[in-house]
């Protein structure tokens, strides 16, 4: 189980997840979304605490650096290493048969030898997620994955991400700020601006689109 | 008797060479070359090394342990506080600096060396504040009671032979410098000359230091001693200077 | 009769600087990019200091704090550091000469590294020192070369400080440039031409070496 409280400038953030349950943060920019999502991933540090299968994260006494928590962080701006090819950035922190693996799963093995720059927006993005997801980690964040995607692969994409989450077992969170992108994909998602979780007839609205 | 003399002198000859490294005077560089060449006809196991430069900055650095045997200064100030402090054997004059009066223009007339300076548009003299030769050319000027009226035409060279090249240059059209310099393959028989009467100026005596820090005693001793000797003597005096008691 | 001690000397002090201060360009530019503390502010300022300074006063100072006047000279000296007047004094008066062009350049490159792929490299596990070697470095090396190259051409060309601190030994420590000063003033202008155009030689090799590596590098 994964235990979340954490207080932002705008909204006190509190849930409860379970294995392989997907999250997702919904509401209008500016309003601490992305900081949510970085404060579990240890590049903020408010106030609060978090709890990972019983490994504290945060806490009054102690918050972990990024690089001791079990994450895969998405970013909002991709993030690529540009001095690396597809695959080792895939592959950066695992190892590059388990990275071409995912690379096959997305459908861009095709990729793999390609610099960055020489990729279209939503070929980067789906690297970006790829990269997060080859640590296996055990919760993975993302911040707005799908911006750069038409709906189709959009949807391809997510189903991936499903697959992976119940194969891996890791709690997914991730943040959009149109509801449309994210019922299809959450068990759960939370309304920054009601500043509550929806319940599942006020999502279930949304998720016939 | 006789043999055991002569058996020593040879003897002596045959001591292992030495490489001497002595920091000198910018001023000596010329007549340096032509004591070297005599020094090592007499003893030519050694290697003399020179390094030339300013005496002061050759003062500071020999306080900061810099590895030379001897130390020949542009003056005797430097070697005194080296040799109060420790650092040197007690010094010796080897020679005394004379100055002159020169130009390389034509309408310069240098027997009257006051009015020539009166004349000049620019006047060269050595910088007071790091060479005795400065000093003593503004003490010519004072003594000829022209300072205030020339002050604003002089022109400073960091070093005597900086200060030659302005004249020779033409870029001052007089100057107060070491005579010695005048002596050089390079300047003699370049302009016109004036000796400045010793009575115009404190006499610039020049002296040297065998420093304490040598890693050979024997050879720094062996040079220091032959620049006070007959052969030497000649040297310095081809080249104007005068001869400390 | 050439005497090409001058360009060893100078060859291996250039060569030498731009290696230490390569590497520890690196880890001072490191602390000056990305450190949040106050000690950042107060040590960039005097990493830059040497520029300020007339290079024969630069000279003069570590001359003071090294020689065996002072309290501290004297006690390397009873441990057997000789830091003046040979190659160690030259080396020395070099890397505090060249200091400010090993940091500025590289403080900029790595300042201009995108935050995101640093922090993108944490979140996936590494350590500040991978990151540094895998992320940083590799995304800054533009600024790193044209450091490497600023110290190198700097160092060639230097002469107050090393003639203080090195005291213009023949064949120990009387570098390219020391040596075409003390021709001029034997007023040897051959030996001080020829011996300048070699000097230039050397270093434009170096620096047009140096240029093709760069562009090799973008492909």
């Amino acid at each position: 189980m994964m235990e979340i409280r954490i207080e932002t400038k705008f909204f006190k953030f509190e849930i409860n997840l379970s294995k392989s349950q997907i999250l997702g943060i919904v509401g209008p920019s500016g309003i601490g979304k992305t900081t949510t999502l970085r404060a579990i991933a240890g590049l903020e540090e408010p106030k609060g605490k978090i709890v990972v299968d019983g490994e504290v994260w945060l806490d009054k006494n102690l918050s972990l650096a990024p690089k001791k928590r079990s994450i895969g962080f998405v970013f909002q701006d991709f993030a690529l290493f540009p001095n690396m090819s597809v695959l080792e950035n895939v592959a950066y922190a695992s190892s590059k048969e388990h990275a071409l693996e995912i690379l096959k799963a997305f459908n861009i093995e095709h990729l793999k030898d390609k610099r960055p720059n020489k990729l279209s927006g939503g070929e980067r993005q789906r690297v970006a997620i790829a990269r997060a997801i080859a640590r296996a980690p055990k919760v993975l964040l993302m911040d707005e994955p799908f911006s750069a995607l038409d709906r189709k692969t959009k949807h391809f994409i997510q189903d991936k991400i499903l697959e992976f989450s119940k194969m891996y077992k890791f709690y997914t969170i991730f943040v959009a700020h149109d509801l449309k992108d994210v019922v299809r994909l959450s068990d759960l998602v939370f309304s920054v601006e009601d500043q509550k979780l929806l319940s599942k007839e006020e999502f279930e609205e949304y998720s016939l689109m | 008797m006789k043999k055991f003399i002569v058996f020593g002198l040879l003897a002596s000859k045959i001591v292992f060479g030495a490489t001497i490294t002595v920091a000198a005077a910018a001023d000596l560089r010329f007549v340096l070359q032509d004591l070297t060449a005599l020094y090592e006809k007499e003893y030519p196991q050694d290697k003399l090394k020179f390094i030339y430069g300013a005496s002061g900055n050759f003062y500071n650095q020999i306080r900061a342990g810099y590895p030379i045997d001897v130390f020949m200064s542009a003056d005797t100030h430097y070697p005194e506080l080296l040799y109060k402090q420790g650092l040197s054997y007690k010094p010796r004059a080897y020679a005394i600096g004379k100055l002159a009066l020169f130009t390389v223009e034509n309408n310069i007339n240098v027997d009257n060396p006051k009015l020539a300076l009166l004349q000049a548009k620019k006047i060269a003299i050595a910088n007071p504040r790091v060479a005795p030769y400065g000093i003593a050319g503004i003490s010519t000027l004072h003594c000829y009671h022209i300072y205030h009226n020339v002050k604003s035409k002089i022109v400073f060279g960091e070093n005597i032979i900086q200060t030659a090249q302005y004249v020779a240059s033409k870029n001052a059209d007089v100057g107060l410098v070491s005579y010695s310099l005048l002596l050089t393959p390079q300047l003699k028989g370049k302009g016109k000359i004036y000796l400045i009467p010793q009575a115009c100026y404190k006499p610039i005596v020049q002296s040297a230091a065998v420093i304490k820090a040598t890693k050979d005693k024997n050879a720094a001793m062996r040079f220091f001693n032959f620049l006070y000797s007959q052969e030497a003597i000649a040297i310095w005096k081809s080249f104007g200077y005068g001869i400390p008691r | 009769m050439i005497d090409y001690s001058p360009f060893l000397i100078s060859f291996e002090v250039a060569i030498s600087t731009t290696l230490v201060l390569g590497v520890v360009g690196i880890f001072i530019s490191y602390f000056l990019a990305f450190s949040k503390s106050v000690w950042a502010d107060i040590v960039e300022p005097f990493i830059m200091s040497p520029l300020v300074l007339p290079p024969t006063v630069l000279g003069f100072y570590i001359m003071y704090i090294f020689g065996l006047q002072s309290p501290l000279g004297r006690f390397l000296n009873n441990i057997g550091i000789h830091l003046l007047f040979n190659f160690n004094g030259l080396l020395l008066g070099s890397i505090i000469y060249s200091l400010p062009f090993a940091v500025s350049p590289v403080v900029s490159g790595f300042r201009s590294v995108p935050k995101s792929i640093i922090e993108a490299s944490y979140t996936l596990g590494k350590s500040k020192f991978y990151t540094l070697l895998k992320v940083i470095i590799p995304n800054s090396k533009y600024s790193i070369i044209s450091a490497l190259v600023l110290v190198f051409s700097h160092t060639i060309g230097e002469f107050g400080v090393v003639l203080m601190v090195g005291g213009d030994i023949p064949g120990k420590t009387r570098t390219a440039s020391i040596a075409i000063f003390d021709y001029v003033q034997e007023l040897n202008y051959k030996q001080a031409n020829i011996t300048a155009l070699i000097l230039f030689a050397i270093a434009m090799s170096t620096l047009i070496f140096l240029q093709i590596l760069k562009r090799l590098q973008e492909r």
